[in-house]
């Protein structure tokens, strides 16, 4: 009988603590594009009060008919402008922040999936005078720069959680929109639900033996290495197709982070 | 004194950087820490002052410059727990704490905002063009060639993937159909914004949702600002040294919304024809798509203009081009729309030659010369209309009609040996040709198409010579005229039904096609006024088709595809002299292997039996120029031939380099072949049904980029191997053989400097060996080219290339100047061409057993400017 009491309390304690919500984006990624146009994939994150967990570009989330050309996409090294279908993996593009650890870890499909744990990163928010109103929520605008970025971020006080997309974070209310200048990114509110049954789950990052994760700083010279490798690309190109003219892919058009 | 000063350097310093901190503990009820409870501070104007967030025992610190006023707002909240706001008067730092209550949180809230959804189409690869050019590209075309993946041939065919593009549209509409060089080719290029290539393309709704296509389309989408209003360019270009040159054109467009409608007019006497532009007729036999058959009525004389292919056109040939064009598309109401092209593409060109001819065919091999002063002038003009009614989701209907009106004036005065000829001809030619397409979706996985087509084209062709050798030859006085007039036609008509049905892994098509071809070719032939009937021709053929098509394709998976086509046809082949029911069998086979680690592979074989043509079928000579008769032969059996080939490449991203190689095997088993009598003043050659030759043709390629060098490099070579049974002067056939090498490097830098180089040779060899006897011939070539960006807007190039051919060298030396100034409407644009001033070329060419050597003028140094002003 006591243990069952035990059971039931610890169960419910646990339960208490994990009351977790679920907030859905779309999520809109036009690197390399010129313009706010590109593929437009669905996103949601998953929080409690102390971690959230964000995934985009993930197999399930995504109708046949969007991610059919899938595989091409992988063959093309991401190279510049040219999409072809959704990218999409099983495991997707994940955000895993611990607020207590100081911890983030995330990965992108890049060729094949590339690992980073890093100390989470601050943005050093301007809160601007700026309201909108996204569904019920009154939201306050917020901006600042992030790795090569000028972000714009609407959040919501009436959920005062520091969580937003991809690996923004700390503003006092949930970030439900947030874009660059040239909204080459761009995350935008579908649904939230708290508390929620969901059964996705606010997890960390599972690598296979084969996998490692990456410093930040073996991030940076991954993307220079890639970076190069799009210029060989294009040099080869053009002799296979001569008059075609060559310019070297800025690290905007091929990543979100670029500095 | 010193104490202000000092009190002054204070004072700015304690206001700016007074700090205020407020701390304090957050509880709920039972007197518990909060965790992750959101305060934030502001002022009176709701200007954030700073926020941070409880630690795990609930405790807050914020640290907030000094505001203007006392007055401040802290607002805390927390999942779970209700809201707290507290109006405060600080001057110091202040503890503050609070005590929360407890909430049940339920928060649901979805948005749909479906505007914001943007679909790419799975099959669209869009490509921004700004990445891609340098701004000193003048056309559409200019721009093509620059972007990955597309290729722009040097008639100006468009290829995107590795394809021939079906369609170039233009925001989405197909405004020009196949005669998509007139936008390609005039359209400014500084109106376009991105590209888009279209793979699986097809234009037939109904189809499209079967989608099998293998089409490629390019659609061009056009800078913001360019709907509702009238935009252009003119531009204005002009020689200002030496020979008058000129290059002007006007470019207009509209986009609206149910109407769009371009403008183009361009003239010039740089050397590019407006002719060219032009496609002639279309054949397009599909399997899983529509087809479009226009056929197309035969000359009979032909006067050469030796032109030659080995330089560009603007260095070796003289004409003078005019073209206008005017296209539009009109929806006239949601399903129903119309599309117009007309236009009228005119040259004036004037070619002088100089040639030397050797038959090699024994030991006394016969040669002459001829001094050509050719001029042609050639009118195309055509109407092209077309209906597109998307009459409800299961029926699509469309209707093309094609009008046109060709005219050609030729005359040649020339000089044979040391004889004067002059031969002179005038050709009408009227084309009329009807397409209509029915296409009807039977259920998810079948689709009807049913195409009804019409064609009649006419030619009239009235040639004068006057010519000492004919005139013997036809036992006329010295002076007089031979005419020879044509009046040859073509009428078909025809059906073909074709059903197409797509399950998970197989395409099956089935088709039924009937049609009916009266063709007509007829002479007379004129010496004196008198006819000669000897030289008269009135050939009839009338065929009466019916066409079994099958095909299937079967998809192993996404990797592998295999496709087999068998085409059965009946077909009833009536010369006047006999009638034959010939049944011919066609089968094609294809192995696709797509895309794996190692490279793609196609390999495919096909047999081809077809019929001759009625030039084919005369009963008796027809003088086809002035020092040449052709006569036919009776049709005997079908004509024969065996395709293999087999292509494979590979791309290799990692190690930067890439493989192309294709081989082709030909082989003839029943040729039309001719017996020719070769003799001092004329050829006389008759048609007769033989065994044919073989074929190889083999291309490699292999590309790479050096990393360290940054240096990009081609190597190319292309052999082939022919061999044809030959009979001249003799009374057998014998094998002739040729062959050709031809050898190329590249290589392109790309320093990290403003000047880049672009430079490589080619060596080209043929030999070919008839009667023991052999020839050969050697040409090379080098070239370089320096790009210099002098600064933003100003951009030089300079192209120099190298010939060495048949002993004599040749340097051609060209400079092209841009200045684009920002901002501004006008761009400018200098053309130095051919500065060495080279001003004749002389080339030979060697087939079988004739040498042919000829020697043509060059387009002499002229310096162009060119103003262009975009509105």
């Amino acid at each position: 009988m006591r243990k069952i009491i035990c059971i039931i309390f610890c169960v419910s304690f646990i339960n208490c603590f994990s009351q977790k919500g679920i907030v859905y984006y779309g999520y809109i990624e036009a690197l390399g594009m010129g313009n706010a146009k590109g593929p437009d994939s669905n996103a949601y994150m998953v929080f409690n009060k102390e971690q959230s967990y964000y995934v985009t570009a993930k197999d399930s989330l995504e109708n046949d008919i969007n991610k059919n050309e899938q595989k091409i996409f992988k063959n093309d090294e991401g190279g510049g402008s040219i999409y072809n279908g959704l990218k999409v993996s099983p495991q997707g593009d994940q955000v895993a922040y611990n607020i207590k650890k100081h911890t983030m870890w995330s990965n992108i499909l890049y060729v094949s999936q590339i690992y980073v744990k890093e100390i989470a990163p601050e943005q050093k928010w301007k809160i601007e005078k700026e309201t909108k109103k996204i569904g019920k929520f009154s939201c306050k605008k917020a901006t600042a720069f992030f790795r090569g970025r000028n972000y714009t971020a609407w959040f919501t006080t009436e959920i005062p959680l520091p969580f937003g997309p991809w690996k923004l974070n700390g503003l006092p209310g949930l970030i439900l929109e947030a874009y660059d200048t040239n909204k080459n990114v761009y995350w935008y509110f579908k649904s939230v639900e708290y508390p929620s049954n969901t059964k996705e789950k606010i997890k960390y990052l599972s690598l296979t033996k084969k996998e490692k994760f990456k410093t930040y700083e073996d991030f940076i010279a991954f993307k220079n290495e890639q970076q190069q490798k799009v210029k060989d690309k294009s040099i080869l190109m053009k002799k296979q197709f001569p008059d075609i003219q060559v310019e070297l892919p800025k690290l905007n058009e091929m990543f979100i982070e670029n500095e | 004194m010193n104490k202000i000063i000092v009190l002054l350097l204070l004072f700015p310093f304690s206001l700016f950087a007074q700090k205020i901190t407020i701390k304090g503990k957050i509880k709920d009820n039972q007197n518990r820490g909060i965790q992750s409870a959101s305060v934030s501070i502001s002022d009176e104007n709701e200007n954030n002052l700073g926020y941070n967030y409880s630690d795990e025992e609930g405790n807050y610190s914020i640290s907030f410059d000094k505001p203007n006023s006392e007055t401040i707002i802290i607002e805390v909240s927390c999942l779970g727990y209700y809201k707290k706001m507290l109006v405060l008067n600080v001057k110091t730092n202040t503890t503050q704490n609070f005590i929360l209550e407890e909430k049940t949180e339920s928060l649901k809230e979805v948005v749909i905002e479906s505007g914001k959804k943007i679909r790419i189409e799975q099959d669209t690869t869009t490509i921004k063009v700004a990445s891609f050019g340098n701004k000193t590209e003048q056309t559409v075309e200019d721009i093509l060639k620059k972007i990955p993946g597309i290729e722009v041939s040097k008639d100006g065919t468009i290829k995107a993937h590795g394809k021939t593009i079906d369609k170039l549209l233009i925001e989405g509409d197909d405004m020009f159909d196949k005669n998509y060089k007139l936008l390609s080719k005039n359209l400014d290029a500084k109106v376009l914004d991105a590209v888009q290539i279209i793979d699986n393309f097809e234009d037939n709704p109904i189809l499209k949702k079967l989608n099998n296509s293998d089409k490629v389309a390019l659609n061009l989408k056009l800078k913001k600002g360019k709907t509702n209003v009238w935009f252009g360019n003119i531009s204005l270009g002009s020689g200002i040294v030496s020979e008058n040159r000129w290059k002007e054109s006007l470019n207009l467009g509209l986009l609206k919304k149910k109407i769009k409608l371009f403008y183009l007019c361009d003239f010039n006497n740089l050397g590019e024809k407006a002719s060219d532009l032009i496609n002639t007729n279309v054949l397009d036999r599909t399997t899983f798509s529509s087809d479009r058959f226009e056929y197309k009525t035969k000359n009979l004389f032909n006067i050469n203009n030796n032109e030659v292919q080995f330089f560009s056109k603007t260095q070796s040939v003289f004409n003078k081009a005019f073209l206008n064009s005017l296209s539009f598309t009109k929806k006239i109401n949601p399903s129903l729309s119309l599309r117009g092209v007309v236009y009228v593409a005119d040259d004036n060109q004037d070619q002088n030659s100089f040639s030397e001819t050797k038959y090699n065919i024994d030991n006394n091999p016969i040669s002459f010369t001829e001094n050509n002063f050719y001029n042609n002038h050639k009118t195309l003009s055509s109407t092209e209309l077309e209906l597109k009614y998307n009459a409800n989701e299961k029926n699509y209907i469309t209707n093309l009609f094609i009008f046109k009106n060709n005219s050609n004036k030729l005359n040649n005065n020339l000089i044979f040996n040391s004889d004067q000829i002059n031969q002179s001809s005038k050709v009408e030619n009227y084309t009329f040709y009807n397409h209509f397409n029915h296409t009807y979706q039977l259920s998810d996985n079948k689709v009807l198409n049913s195409y009804i087509y019409f064609g009649n084209d006419k030619i009239n062709e009235k040639t004068k010579i006057n010519s000492p050798y004919l005139n013997t030859f036809l036992n006329g006085n010295n002076s007089d005229f031979i005419y020879q007039i044509a009046n040859n036609k073509l009428l078909y008509i025809g059906g073909k039904t074709k059903l197409i049905s797509k399950f998970r892994k197989i395409d099956i098509t089935n088709s039924l096609q009937f049609e009916v071809n009266q063709e007509q070719f007829q002479n007379t032939f004129l010496v004196n006024n008198s006819n000669n009937s000897d030289y008269e021709n009135n050939t009839k053929l009338n065929q009466k088709k019916i066409l079994f098509d099958n095909a299937i394709r079967y998809n192993f998976s996404k990797k592998i595809d295999f496709t087999a086509n068998i085409s059965l046809l009946n077909n009833v082949f009536n010369t006047q002299i006999a009638k034959d029911n010939v049944f011919l069998i066609n089968p094609t086979l294809s192995i696709n292997i797509k895309k794996t680690g190692f490279g793609t592979f196609l390999l495919s074989y096909s047999e081809n039996n077809i019929l001759p043509e009625i030039n084919q079928l005369t009963s008796n000579n027809q003088l086809i120029d002035y020092r040449s008769f052709l006569k036919g032969a009776l049709y005997n059996k079908p004509l024969k031939n065996t395709v293999s080939s087999f292509t494979y490449y590979f791309y290799n991203d990692e190690k930067r380099f890439s493989i192309h190689t294709s081989l082709f095997y030909i082989k003839s088993n029943s040729i039309f072949n001719t017996e020719s009598t070769l003799a001092n003043d004329f050829n006389f050659a008759t048609y007769k049904q033989t065994d044919g030759g073989e074929s190889y043709n083999f291309n490699f390629s292999f590309v790479n980029y050096n990393r360290k060098l940054k240096l990009a490099s081609k190597i190319e070579t292309t052999q082939m191997w022919n061999s044809t049974p030959i009979n001249v002067n003799s009374n057998e056939f014998v094998q002739a053989k040729s062959y050709t090498n031809i050898l190329k490097y590249s290589a392109t830098t790309y320093f990290k400097i403003p000047i880049n180089f672009d430079c490589g040779f080619s060596y080209n060899y043929n030999q070919s060996e008839f009667n023991t006897i052999q020839s050969n011939n050697t040409t090379k070539d080098f070239f370089v080219n320096i790009n210099y960006a002098i600064s933003k807007t100003w951009l030089a190039e300079f192209n120099n290339s190298f010939y060495y051919v048949n002993k004599q060298n040749y340097s051609f030396n060209n400079i092209v100047v841009n200045y684009n100034p920002t901002e501004s409407r006008f761009s400018y644009r200098l053309l130095f061409n051919n500065i060495r001033n080279e001003n004749e070329y002389t080339f030979i060419t060697i087939s079988d057993y004739t040498y042919f050597k000829s020697s043509i003028n060059l387009v002499p140094r002229y310096l162009l400017f060119v103003v262009k002003y975009r509105f």
